[in-house]
């Protein structure tokens, strides 16, 4: 460690920090009031800055004359790529341009166009005098008119929907001839139903054997005589609907 | 500018070609940038500079900045004609030198027992080229730490640590007891 009475050539050199460095090269310190140790560096820096003055450079007038020529001609040189290449894409848009037209006008001319753009190609070529089929023209059978939903709602209302709602809601018939009728309208007369099953017949009890006592008026013994001759006798088919009562039980 | 002329106004006039604006340009910043270029090649420095103000009249009347812009420009393409003569020179083939003559060659110490504008700039042979090459930046070139980051293509703060560790270098060179005076 170096005491404040050393000289500056004996006292030790100290670490240098970014911004004394930074202002050293900038020539901000003098020599006399650099860190101990840098001011040779200080003098030195300031011989290598050390300026040769406003004098002329040597050989400047021919310099200058020499890079005004250099100047002028580059100017020259970057107008001239800046034209073409306006007149170039100028001519790249009129070939595009002529090109999109020549090739709707062909396909406007085939017909085979997107109908809307067919239709415009149609109406315009038209009033050209050029005749261009329309949107149509290739549609064969298809309807030429679109369909909108607004349309349809009102077909269905006022069509068979309504006429069968309004019969379902209004008509005095009831169960099947009801739904014979509704039936009948909404097939346009191609169904049957409720016409060929004969009339009703009136259930007078809910048991099958019952059913068929009734309607045979007690006859009906053809049931009891084949499950007898199929079981050789044990069978008790029809026991309970027996005229007499008696019981074939063995 | 040391003509005292607004830069804008000096560039605008370059750019089409006038020769007083022109001239200002190459008095202000042909003398730095041929010390720049000979502190580096000695003996291409002036058909280097040379180079480097054709590059900057082709280029002139695309450039758009300001006086500090300019500066950095110009050096930039300075360092770029360096690195390309070196590239170069890399390429010839090379001529040997006897083991005599290399030792007669002068200690960069040496030129510090009087430090005269030559002998300082040959004394920067004993730093790093990189170190070297920002120093030269800074104080002959004019241009503070960032501009010399955007020139050299490194960051601001490795520049900053370069330079600090080029001045310690310098420092350790210079003799303590040495008595340092300028020759202009």
């Amino acid at each position: 460690m170096s005491s404040w009475g050393d000289l500056d050539t004996e006292m030790q050199r100290l670490p240098l920090d970014a911004n004394t460095a930074d202002r050293l090269l900038a020539g901000s310190i003098a020599p006399e009031d650099a860190p101990p140790g840098y001011a040779g560096v200080a003098t030195l820096l300031a011989a290598i800055g050390d300026s040769p003055g406003a004098d002329e450079p040597v050989g400047a007038s021919e310099a200058v004359a020499s890079l005004g020529a250099v100047v002028r001609s580059s100017q020259t040189q970057i107008t001239r790529p800046s034209r073409r290449s306006n007149l170039s894409r100028l001519k790249l848009a009129t070939a595009f341009v002529t090109v999109a037209l020549a090739g709707t006008t062909g396909l406007a001319f085939a017909g085979s166009l997107p109908g809307a753009a067919q239709s415009v190609a149609s109406d315009m070529l038209g009033t050209l005098g050029v005749t261009v089929p329309g949107p149509n023209s290739n549609a064969g059978d298809h309807p030429n008119v679109r369909g909108k939903s607004a349309d349809t709602a009102v077909t269905s209302n006022s069509g068979k929907g309504s006429e069968i709602s309004e019969l379902a809601t209004s008509t005095d018939l009831t169960g099947v001839a009801k739904g014979a009728a509704i039936s009948t309208l909404a097939s346009d007369g191609k169904s049957k139903a409720g016409q060929e099953h004969g009339a009703p017949v009136a259930t007078p009890n809910s048991g099958g054997t019952g059913t068929a006592d009734t309607a045979s008026d007690g006859n009906s013994s053809q049931g009891t005589s084949a499950a007898n001759t199929a079981s050789d006798g044990h069978s008790s088919a029809g026991s309970d609907n027996s005229a007499d009562g008696q019981s074939h039980r063995p | 500018m040391a003509t005292g002329l607004q830069f804008e106004s000096v560039l605008s006039a370059a750019q089409s070609g006038a020769d007083w604006a022109l001239t200002t340009l190459y008095r202000d910043l042909h003398p730095p940038l041929v010390r720049f270029l000979l502190a580096q090649e000695p003996a291409d420095g002036e058909d280097l500079a040379s180079e480097v103000w054709l590059d900057v009249a082709r280029g002139l009347g695309r450039f758009q900045g300001d006086e500090s812009a300019f500066r950095c420009w110009l050096f930039t393409i300075a360092r770029r004609r360096l690195i390309d003569l070196r590239r170069t020179r890399a390429r010839r083939r090379t001529t040997p030198v006897s083991l005599d003559q290399l030792i007669d060659r002068p200690d960069p110490a040496d030129a510090f027992a009087g430090v005269e504008t030559g002998d300082a700039l040959a004394c920067l042979g004993a730093l790093p080229p990189a170190q070297a090459e920002i120093v030269l930046l800074r104080v002959i070139g004019g241009l503070d730490s960032c501009e010399v980051a955007a020139v050299t293509g490194r960051k601001p703060g490795t520049v900053r640590v370069m330079q600090k560790r080029a001045l310690e270098r310098l420092a350790e060179l210079v003799p303590l007891d040495a008595e340092v005076h300028v020759t202009r």
